[in-house]
């Protein structure tokens, strides 16, 4: 363990070992920067707090992001992974998945050991305040009063930060089950005037696996396919393969859910926080969709060292006796053993206006922040942001420009234009639609669209440029091959723009086998195909981005504007967008009142 | 005046100088009312006398009298009437078609294809390893509803009336031989003397799918004693034309600076192509040369703004949409759908509501 503080500091401190965290410090590293970690527990960095499992559509290509700006998250993945899946293999190209099983006892390894290369400091402890003015801090006080100084600071902290833990009418002070929150911190950034709220997540319980009947479950196998996160293929991953299981719950395990209902913390007003739609606890399920009893259940393992399963699909904040009830309805599960259970999570977060696209903190100089505390859910999502916010702290420290990334270029460019602007108001996940031009945005040409982006931040990884020097020629090559051979007169490139085509029928006009050259094959077979797309979806994100270079703050009231409906007027005096493209997005406002918005600002400027 | 809110009736005394003359006065409320205003509606008893007494009142209280159309034009700039409830309201002034189905038609095409989009988007980011026949079952639902956009793009077609095109062009150039054969029956009157038409000449047809009005008129540069007369009545009738054919012979002499200056979309081509061919597209009424080309360029004509216009880009948006989602590719397809759906919201003046996933996510139970 690192307990010796440097009187002359770091350059970074980043509060907080998780995703973003390791990402954001590993980012200032690549930066030149001396960097340190708070953490709460150093044995804690690189958990994964909810499910076992990195990627899936949209969160998988932003993996490829991460590993292709540099960042660990890809190899510590490729590292753990019992199983790997491309999901939507049967829903087209453009929006395939890759998603892995982890082990996450090494998946954390993984993590502490990318830290550990690459020299970032490990400091255990709660950071209980900023140091100094909001304009310019000076650095981290620790909860024992040590200070560590920084010339930025990034914050990571995930659920800890005002950290409350619900399960039944219990309730307690943690950012995870088995750690503390991180009070004294939330209420410096409170004292500090910084916009906050409460989000609200939870998790699922885990069952010995010992005590389920498999045979009862349905079995998912790893599909073929030598699939991985990074293009570094520096890990083959432990070798031990794992499966999992599915079913459906049935009439006991609602009941059970009703039944525990009364003691339920949502019900009993206990959380205010808003939690996320796209990952309801059962009891959420059973509330909203009565009619229906069958939900599915995925039973995950937890790697092979711990024998344990983790129940995605029924993450929950009963009281035990409800959850152990609800596992053993399941098939199988009738002398099923709760390892761990399910519980909810309460933590503060900065409201979107807090951030800059840079993810500074507006009000501040020279802090940052990425992960949860913006809004977000998930290990890919406060991965990605990490990097970014790490990236920009140590260039700030640096005296090199801050980088705010693109819509049209990155998932993390769609991600960060989101949080930024008028903010969110649940957890937010990424969809791959939420992307305007995700044909483009795949996990395929990750690597290629992104490697000359990370060695324009400074960020790219020794060795990167000869990767995507190397890959650019065999590019090359193949659309060269691609242009010359015909199949029946008809030319192999243009073969591809034909919906229905296989890669493989491609790769056997050109006499290669789908294995040798298959991955680069098959990302230049979809740009040929997508081609036709790319030119309006460049046009609908700079449509977007004009209409959002609109400003609206020339217009003081809505009330007078007799080019508005009486509806929009009273929308948009209510919700007061600060640009026409935020005001499309205005329930309430029709097209003819963007017409009418433009015909204002019109008068406006000529007067 | 005192009256209750909401849309309520009282029999009140009418203001100012004007004795004992009542009026039921009934008020509405903003949002409620026909243009979506606020205002209030006065119902006046008895003599006329009396009524021109109030309405002198009421100008000298600042109103003005309505102007034709005013009400109407009124509820489309407050975003209570669509552009396509407008269409269905003039065709029904004018007697046409089946309008009063058209935004009912439209409204449910939207709602179709909003739950298209819906499962296409809930398929790529909530789906599970794929249920058999589910590319398949999609892509036949994009194929019907591309039919239903189909019979919208009729119907409007016939609310918003004929597309009016008119042929002009120097004397003699082929123009009523196109006429007839575009008609495919012997209407103008052909001989091989220049200015054989005086007269504009208009008849319906059929053409590329269209319902067209098409004029026959007399051509320029006659020289005869009422040449000029009838030159200056045929630039009259392309002003109110919504597309024009200018056709000329194989010497390829423009349309003159009058025609150009309309700003309406105009085809040029060379007639008579049998006598002699000229540059561009090559038409001829005799040998039947060319008119595929003209009944093509005139079905794309319809004004971009209209119904039947954005519900033939629907019905393209969603045949394509069709086609991708049987052969797999759901990004894509998805793309023609959203597009689809921003084309009849647009129509219906439907503004911004949730994303597609968003509404995935009220509708369905996602999460495992």
């Amino acid at each position: 363990m690192h307990r010796e503080i440097g009187a002359a500091g770091y350059d970074v401190v980043v509060v907080g070992g998780g995703h973003a965290g390791i990402e954001a410090a590993l980012a200032a590293r690549r930066m030149g920067c001396s960097v340190a970690i708070v953490a709460l527990r150093v044995s804690g960095i690189g958990a994964m707090s909810c499910n076992p499992a990195i990627g899936g559509v949209a969160k998988g290509t932003l993996v490829r992001e991460i590993d292709s700006l540099g960042g660990a998250m890809g190899e510590s993945a490729d590292a753990s992974s019992i199983q790997f899946r491309m999901l939507n293999r049967s829903r087209g190209p453009a929006v395939w998945g890759p998603r892995a099983q982890s082990d996450p006892s090494l998946y954390a390894r993984a993590s502490a050991e990318a830290l550990a290369r690459a020299g970032v400091e490990l400091v255990e402890g709660e950071a209980a305040s900023l140091e100094g003015p909001s304009e310019l801090l000076r650095g981290v006080v620790l909860a024992g009063g040590a200070t560590l100084k920084a010339g930025a600071v990034v914050l990571a902290t995930g659920t800890f930060l005002h950290g409350r833990l619900h399960r039944g009418l219990e309730s307690w002070r943690g950012g995870r089950a088995g750690d503390a929150s991180s009070d004294m911190l939330w209420d410096d950034i409170v004292a500090r005037g910084f916009h906050v709220e409460l989000f609200k997540t939870g998790t699922s319980p885990r069952i010995h696996a010992g005590s389920v009947d498999t045979s009862a479950l349905e079995i998912q196998r790893e599909e073929g396919g030598d699939y991985r996160f990074s293009v570094r293929r520096r890990h083959d991953g432990p070798g031990t393969r794992m499966p999992c299981f599915s079913t459906v719950t049935g009439p006991g395990t609602r009941k059970a859910a009703l039944e525990g209902m009364r003691e339920s913390p949502l019900l009993a007003g206990r959380i205010s926080g808003r939690g996320p739609r796209y990952c309801p606890s059962f009891e959420d399920k059973v509330t909203r969709f009565p009619d229906r009893e069958a939900h599915p259940v995925i039973f995950e393992p937890m790697g092979a060292g711990s024998r344990c399963l983790y129940l995605n699909g029924l993450s929950t904040s009963l009281p035990r006796a409800a959850q152990e009830a609800m596992v053993r309805s399941l098939p199988g599960c009738a002398g099923a053993v709760v390892a761990s259970w399910g519980y909810a999570v309460e933590y503060g977060i900065l409201s979107g206006e807090e951030l800059e696209g840079t993810l500074r903190c507006r009000r501040t100089g020279n802090l940052f922040a990425a992960g949860q505390v913006c809004g977000t859910s998930g290990y890919e999502e406060a991965g990605a942001l990490g990097l970014l916010a790490g990236r920009n702290a140590a260039a700030l420290v640096k005296g090199r420009p801050a980088v705010i990334p693109q819509r049209g270029e990155s998932y993390l460019g769609v991600m960060v234009g989101d949080l930024t602007g008028r903010g969110v108001r649940e957890p937010y996940r990424l969809f791959s639609s939420r992307a305007e031009n995700r044909l483009h945005l795949r996990a395929d040409n990750a690597f290629a669209r992104l490697s000359g982006t990370a060695a324009a931040w400074g960020v790219a990884r020794d060795g990167d440029a000869e990767l995507a020097e190397t890959a650019e020629r065999r590019r090359k090559r193949l659309l060269g091959a691609l242009r010359e051979a015909r199949v029946q007169g008809t030319r192999a490139i243009d073969l591809c723009r034909r919906p229905g085509t296989t890669i493989g029928e491609i790769a056997g006009c050109l006499g290669l086998t789908e294995d040798g050259e298959g991955e680069l094959l098959f990302s230049v077979v979809c740009d040929e195909r997508y081609r036709g797309y790319e030119e309006r979806a460049a046009r609908r994100v700079s449509e977007r981005n004009a209409l959002d270079g609109v400003s609206l703050s020339g217009l003081v009231s809505y009330e007078g504007l007799a080019e508005l409906s009486w509806e929009a007027r009273e929308a948009l005096e209510r919700e007061k967008p600060a640009t026409l493209g935020q005001a499309t997005k205005v329930p309430g406002v029709r097209p003819s009142d963007i017409d009418g918005l433009l015909v204002a600002l019109a008068r406006g400027c000529s007067t | 005046m005192g009256l209750p809110s909401g849309r309520l009736s009282g029999i009140r005394r009418a203001v100012g100088r004007i004795g004992a003359d009542e009026v039921v006065a009934i008020s509405w409320p903003s949002g409620r009312s026909y243009t979506g205003e606020e205002m209030v509606e006065l119902v006046c008893f008895g003599a006329t006398a009396a009524t021109a007494r109030i309405m002198e009142a009421l100008a000298g209280a600042g109103a003005a009298p309505a102007r034709p159309g005013e009400f109407t034009r009124r509820a489309v700039l407050s975003g209570r009437m669509s552009a396509v409830e407008l269409i269905a309201l003039s065709s029904v002034w004018s007697g046409a078609g089946r309008p009063a189905e058209l935004p009912g038609d439209a409204a449910r095409l939207l709602g179709s294809v909003r739950l298209l989009l819906e499962d296409i988007e809930g398929a790529i980011e909530f789906g599970d390893a794929q249920e058999g026949g589910e590319a398949c079952a999609l892509a036949a639902r994009a194929a019907g509803l591309a039919l239903d956009a189909a019979g919208l793009a009729r119907a409007a077609r016939e609310a918003e009336g004929p597309l009016r095109v008119t042929i002009l062009g120097p004397v003699n150039a082929g123009k009523s031989t196109l006429f007839n054969a575009l008609l495919g029956e012997d209407r103008a009157m052909v001989s091989g003397s220049p200015g054989t038409t005086r007269d504009g000449i208009s008849a319906r047809a059929d053409i590329g799918g269209e319902v067209v009005e098409l004029s026959d008129s007399a051509g320029s540069g006659g020289g005869g004693e009422f040449d000029a007369e009838a030159w200056d009545r045929s630039v009259a009738l392309a002003s109110r034309a919504d597309c024009l054919i200018w056709l000329c012979d194989a010497g390829g002499r423009r349309p003159p600076p009058e025609l150009a200056e309309m700003g309406v979309p105009i085809l040029e081509a060379c007639g008579r192509c049998d006598l002699g061919r000229g540059p561009g597209l090559n038409v001829s009424g005799l040998t039947g040369e060319g008119l595929e080309e003209i009944g093509a360029w005139i079905s794309g004509r319809r004004p971009p703004k209209g119904c039947a216009h954005a519900a033939g880009a629907v019905e393209k948006e969603l045949l394509e949409a069709a086609a991708l989602l049987g052969a797999g590719d759901y990004a894509p397809a998805a793309e023609g759908a959203g597009r689809a759906s921003g084309l009849l919201g647009g129509l219906l003046d439907e503004g911004a509501g949730p994303s597609a996933v968003e509404r995935v996510l009220e509708r369905l139970c996602i999460g495992k």
